[in-house]
């Protein structure tokens, strides 16, 4: 074999299977050693850089970077990456002071977001501080997209969220809340310099079953169901409660089905 | 509703669902809960605007700069490529404000900045390290939970208490700082074999080397049967052998750097960090 080119980063980086596991590639043990060191603040920074959401996903990530980790192969379980995130945003110092400067005179560039999703709540919080305008759109009244409409707070309390989303906002975001956007055509029309669609996926998948459409007052689409107890429009359900399919929202919803008034909750799934 | 009885077979390596025949059973509910995925929403954008869009009715979006094929217009997050995740959804905005940046700048969005990495030695004295290479052998430890009675009456309660500071440390002991690389010098390494006796997981051989990757493999002290992770393959040393490392279960502990008689070895830290619109850093 040739000799190995330690020269191309992306070798070193691969050895660090956690961070190149991570799809923004946080660098993981970077900041658990400053948690070990009583460096919070500091271990919450590298997070924030890399994930601009550590409290959030501290709590929530889908933590690809786990089953990477090399623990994981030394013995059973790898090290708890996603939980440690959480301390580091559970034990930081103010961080204001830390975020970076937002330039008073703009460059001149104006973009629009569409969706106040993690999508465009990153790119917001990349293009602020090199002056760009940036005008925010969401049909919501608040920003967070699905962080706030689909994860129960039982997992994901609306502090943790707000702070998280408030320090992108507070970067002198235009937003423009409660407001559908109906026509990109119309975005266009308006002199923005680039247009970013972080609409995320909202539609909930529905099934075509003899009944359906007799049973509706009793048959909810997942996702819309948890949006309209997160923004307390929907306060119980009934004792029994048959929830489809085995992902997140599934799970989400038998729980939140069983803080509802939920007695017998049953998932049914086609997966064993 | 009714359900029918299926079992799952592997046709191909594919998973399919066979009806076992058995009566369909009946499960009385007050209430049903559809949570089988979720799509996209793009009836708002008109299809006269130069984007593109596939047979599934996705925009067609480069997975590297996120831009569509119309000028100016850019997506991420489940928008982009489907339904994913969060992590997702911020890795894919930073990309896009890059593009969007080099966009605004009148520059080529294709040509992507790099990574910025450092390597840099951890030696602090003849057996010190500015790390914690001493290996813990705790199990992970367990998140505390809230009180099941007080959760389930309160949906805003959270669950997990998070860990306390003390286990949080124990916790974070337990990772191996695969970031601190054991980086080869061989023009200082006499052969000695030291390096290869001290390492509590054999995963270094000198050896003679092979043409084919798998040989090699296979001849190692313990073959490196895991293809996912590589090989540190040195030049040709004195004797004609080479010094080949598998990555797979190194422990990062340093014994080899320790051991070495003419720190041939080294453990370095390795930083590396994606780049940002107009390279920003803020840690």
């Amino acid at each position: 074999m040739q000799p190995t080119d330690v020269k191309n980063p992306e070798y070193y980086h691969k050895v660090v299977d956690c961070q190149y596991a991570c799809p923004a590639h946080t660098p993981v043990p970077q900041y658990i050693r400053l948690i070990s060191a009583g460096r919070y603040t500091e271990a919450y920074m590298i997070n924030w850089e890399s994930n601009v959401f550590p409290g959030v996903l501290g709590r929530t990530c889908d933590r690809p970077c786990e089953p990477a980790c090399r623990r994981g192969r030394i013995e059973e379980e790898p090290v708890a990456i996603c939980r440690l995130k959480r301390v580091a945003a559970d034990f930081k110092d103010d961080i204001t002071h830390l975020l970076p400067d937002i330039p008073k005179v703009k460059n001149g560039k104006k973009i629009a977001l569409i969706g106040a999703g993690p999508a465009s709540l990153s790119v917001a919080r990349d293009l602020a501080p090199l002056g760009y305008e940036l005008h925010i759109y969401d049909n919501q009244h608040k920003a967070g997209g699905m962080m706030r409409s689909q994860i129960p707070s039982f997992r994901l309390p609306a502090e943790v969220l707000d702070q998280e989303v408030n320090y992108v906002l507070d970067m002198g975001l235009i937003t423009h809340f409660n407001t559908y956007v109906t026509s990109l055509k119309d975005v266009l029309s308006r002199n923005y310099d680039a247009v970013f669609i972080g609409t995320g996926a909202p539609r909930g998948k529905d099934l075509v079953l003899p009944g359906r459409e007799e049973g509706k007052a009793n048959i909810h689409i997942g996702i819309e169901w948890l949006a309209s107890v997160a923004f307390d429009h929907t306060h119980n359900i009934g004792k029994r409660v048959i929830v489809l399919g085995g992902g997140n929202t599934a799970m989400d919803c038998c729980r939140t089905s069983r803080r509802l008034g939920g007695e017998d909750v049953k998932v049914q799934n086609k997966a064993s | 509703m009714y359900f029918e009885k299926v079992k799952a077979e592997y046709v191909d390596g594919k998973r399919k669902l066979i009806p076992t025949g058995e009566p369909d059973v009946f499960y009385p509910a007050d209430d049903v809960i559809i949570a089988i995925g979720q799509e996209n929403r793009f009836e708002w954008i008109e299809r006269d605007l130069g984007i593109e869009f596939d047979k599934w009715d996705m925009p067609v979006v480069s997975p590297e700069t996120f831009a569509s094929t119309a000028p100016k217009v850019f997506f991420g997050g489940d928008a982009a490529l489907g339904p994913k995740n969060v992590i997702t959804a911020v890795a894919q905005g930073h990309q896009a404000a890059i593009s969007i940046d080099l966009y605004c700048n009148g520059l080529d969005i294709s040509d992507r900045p790099a990574p910025d990495t450092k390597l840099f030695s951890t030696k602090m004295g003849i057996h010190e390290w500015a790390y914690d290479n001493d290996v813990t052998t705790d199990n992970r430890f367990i998140v505390p939970q809230a009180d099941k009675k007080e959760t389930l009456s309160n949906r805003l309660k959270e669950v997990e208490l998070g860990f306390d500071l003390a286990t949080a440390f124990k916790e974070a002991q337990r990772c191996l700082n695969c970031d601190v690389q054991t980086v080869f010098d061989e023009y200082k390494c006499i052969e000695c074999d030291a390096c290869m006796d001290i390492c509590p997981t054999n995963c270094i051989t000198f050896t003679t080397n092979e043409d084919d990757e798998n040989s090699l493999r296979m001849k190692l002290l313990v073959p490196a049967i895991n293809q996912e992770q590589e090989l540190l393959v040195s030049d040709t040393l004195k004797t004609g052998k080479v010094m080949v490392k598998d990555e797979d279960v190194c422990l990062h502990c340093g014994l080899c750097a320790e051991r070495c008689p003419t720190a041939a070895w080294d453990m370095k830290q390795f930083n590396y960090n994606t780049a940002k619109a107009g390279h920003l850093c803020y840690a």
